[in-house]
This record gives C-alpha cells, structure tokens and sequence, in this order.
C-alpha cells in the first residue's frame, strides 16, 4: 500500500515536471499529471505482477490515451498535451537508450531482449492509442456534430 | 470568394501549420485544423476535395484553381502551449466568433509571443523530473542528489549545445556523457543504484514526443512523416544511449 502511494506520488511529480519542460499551457498541467498518475498506474501493477511488458504497456496507453481524451474534451484542448506528459516514463526512449547501452558494451543478449521490449512498447503503445481512438470515434462521434461553444 | 479574401486564407492557414509543425504537433492534426479552416471559409464540405499537402519540412495549400502557396518548415521545436492556442484560434474561426484578419493577426501575435515557463523554473522541474523517474524506476532516496545533478547537467549542456553547435545528434550525445559523467561521481560519493540514476539523468532527453507522434501519424495514414519521425526518435535514443555507454566505457571497465 505504501509502495503504490510512493509510486502515485513520484509519477504525478514526474508527469507535471515533463508538462513543464514541454511548455503546456497553465491550466492543462494538475490534469495532465492525474493522467499521467493512472496510466503509471496500470503499468506498474501489471508489470509487478508477473504480466510481459506488452500488456502492461497497452494497458498503460490505454488507460493514458482514455483519460487524456475525456481531458480533452473537457478542457478543449489537444490530447497531446494530457497524453505525451504521461508517457515519459514508459516511453520506448528509455529501454532504447538502455538497449543501446548493452549494445555498446558487447552484452548481445541483454541488447537483443531489450531491442525486443523496445519494439514491444511501441507496439503496445499504438496498440492502447488505436484502441481508444476506435471507442472514441464510434461512441462519442456522434458529438461532434453538436455545437460546441468555446470560451474565448 | 474575393481574392483578397482569399489570399489571407492562404497566408492564414498556411501561418497556422506553420506555428503547429513547428511546435511539435502530430501531421494529421496540422492537416485537421488546415482543412476546417479553408472548407469553413470556402463554405464546401471538408474530405470533398484535398486542400493541403502536408510533409516535416513543407506545407502545400490549394485553395481553388488559381491560388496554390507553399511554406518551408526548418527549425523544430516542443511548445505545446503554442499548439493549444492556434487550435483555440482555428475552434473560434469554425464558430464564426472570428473574421479571417483577425485569424491572421492573431496567428502573427503567437507566432511572435516567446511562450513558456521560464528557465529557472524549467531548471527546477528538470531536477524534480529526474529524481522522480529514478524514484519510480527502482531508486531509493539515497540516489536522489546523483540523478537530479546529472538531470540538470544533462539538460543544461543539451540547451546549451542546441544554441551553438546546431547539429542534431552530436548535441543530445555530447549531453548525455556530461550527464552521466557528473551522475556518476556524484553517485560514486553517495548512491548505490548507478542503472537507476542513468535512467533518471537522461529521463529530460528522452523522445517522447517523436515516438509518440510517430505512432500516430503512421496510423493516420501519414507514412512518410511518421517514419521520419521514428528515425529520428530511434537516432536520438541511440545517441542518448551511446553516450552513458561511454562514461561505462570509461570507468567501469
């Protein structure tokens, strides 16, 4: 119980720093790292728990890609500013560069299960992105024919 | 459709996936906002007939016959701020609650506006980045002064080099092995998970936002623009990643 607070914690901390450092706008950043928050979520429970690294990454851009949405659609926004805050921490960008690093040092083995995860995560990532964008555009396009009032 | 009118359609829409691509949003959505504007300006359908031709490094825009443009995108950049405000901009045009110069003026003023937090802030939140994605990656707190020095070394040799050097890998390599460098003296005087604090140090570098709109615009049918993307995110990982093998390279061998 304690580990998963320490784990909420840090990934809200993580998510808000990377929004910043991408220059979102002000009032997107709290949302952001509650996005951020739930899809590190799903990736750390699922990985703890003895599940591959595909699942737990379609879970995680599941999970980032829906909540990132009904943000967006909230705040009239563009869901890149909810979604890529999120990801910084399972992003292949990290095991690549760690595969990249085995490569480097002659570890064959290790490089070629990393350049495997690498491949993965994307996977799974546009595996989660696709997912919810089909649920979206089926049950929610209806909306789109609505007015929408923007604030200006 | 008069062609003053229509010249200012032009320059408007092309100004405005000018400031889009620029800032580092994904192609398809550059094309979206293009296409709402020009079909709510010409009054036809959207998906009708293709109005734009969108690349990396060019933006091509048909408005009938007569009227083509054409815009080179050279520099990129990450502000998201900047991409929220011209799809605000655009949302408003489609309500009608603006005119086609006031679309222009306003694209103008944020292409000018220099946006975003400033840097000391961006310094603090680079430090918080590293020590919670070393956290979060198996860390302990005992590692925390290692990953955020080497987060903020990373980042400021990163900017620093960006400024002069202008050539693209070279620069996040180079900023990398500093990073690493200084992560790993300092965690060889307090710190015990040195793979940990890598991670972290290089957690401000890492391509998020290209391998992300790689995936999408790959799967909005945009193939060129997305494998380019995914190069250049795989190019930019290598590059990160050869320069902490090299302070391994150096030290633990």
């Amino acid at each position: 119980m304690l580990n998963l607070i320490f784990h909420m914690v840090f990934s809200f901390l993580s998510s808000i720093s990377f929004a910043i450092i991408c220059n979102v706008p002000k009032k997107s950043i709290p949302m952001g790292g509650i996005v951020g928050m739930l899809g590190w979520m799903g990736y750390i429970l699922l990985s703890t728990n003895g599940y591959g690294i595909f699942q737990a990454s379609v879970v995680c851009s599941l999970l980032l890609a829906f909540a990132g949405q009904i943000a967006a659609r909230i705040f009239k926004m563009p869901l890149t500013v909810f979604y890529v805050p999120g990801l910084v921490p399972i992003v292949p960008g990290i095991s690549a560069f760690q595969a990249f690093r085995h490569l480097t040092m002659n570890d064959y083995d290790a490089a070629i299960m990393g350049f495997l995860n690498v491949g993965y995560c994307a996977i799974g990532i546009a595996c989660g992105i696709v997912i919810s964008d089909i649920l979206f555009n089926t049950f929610f396009g209806l909306y789109r024919f609505k007015k929408r009032k923007t604030k200006v | 459709m008069a062609s003053s009118q229509n010249d200012c359609l032009i320059k408007a829409s092309l100004l405005a996936g000018k400031i889009m691509l620029e800032n580092g949003a994904e192609t398809s959505r550059v094309e979206d906002t293009m296409e709402r504007m020009i079909s709510k300006a010409l009054g036809v359908e959207r998906n009708q007939e293709t109005f734009t031709y969108i690349t990396l490094s060019g933006i091509f825009v048909k408005t009938d016959m007569n009227n083509t443009n054409f815009i080179r995108i050279d520099n990129r950049d990450h502000n998201l701020n900047k991409i929220t405000k011209v799809n605000q901009i655009s949302r408003l045009f489609t309500e009608d609650l603006l005119t086609l110069e006031e679309v222009y003026e306003k694209l103008q003023e944020v292409e000018r506006e220099k946006m975003g937090y400033s840097l000391t802030m961006k310094l603090i939140f680079t430090a918080i980045l590293s020590g919670s994605v070393m956290l979060i990656m198996n860390g302990t707190f005992i590692d925390l002064p290692a990953s955020m020095i080497g987060g903020l070394v990373c980042y400021v040799s990163y900017l620093v080099g960006y400024q002069y050097l202008k050539i693209p890998f070279i620069t996040e390599y180079i900023a990398a092995f500093l990073g690493g460098l200084a992560a790993f003296f300092v965690n060889g005087m307090v710190g015990s998970h040195l793979s940990s604090v890598m991670i972290g140090t290089v957690a401000p570098l890492v391509p998020g936002i290209a391998i992300t709109n790689a995936i999408r615009d790959i799967l909005a049918k945009h193939y060129i623009s997305g494998s380019i993307r995914m190069v250049e995110g795989i190019f930019i990982a290598g590059s990160i990643g050869t320069g902490i093998a090299t302070v391994y390279y150096i030290f633990i061998q």
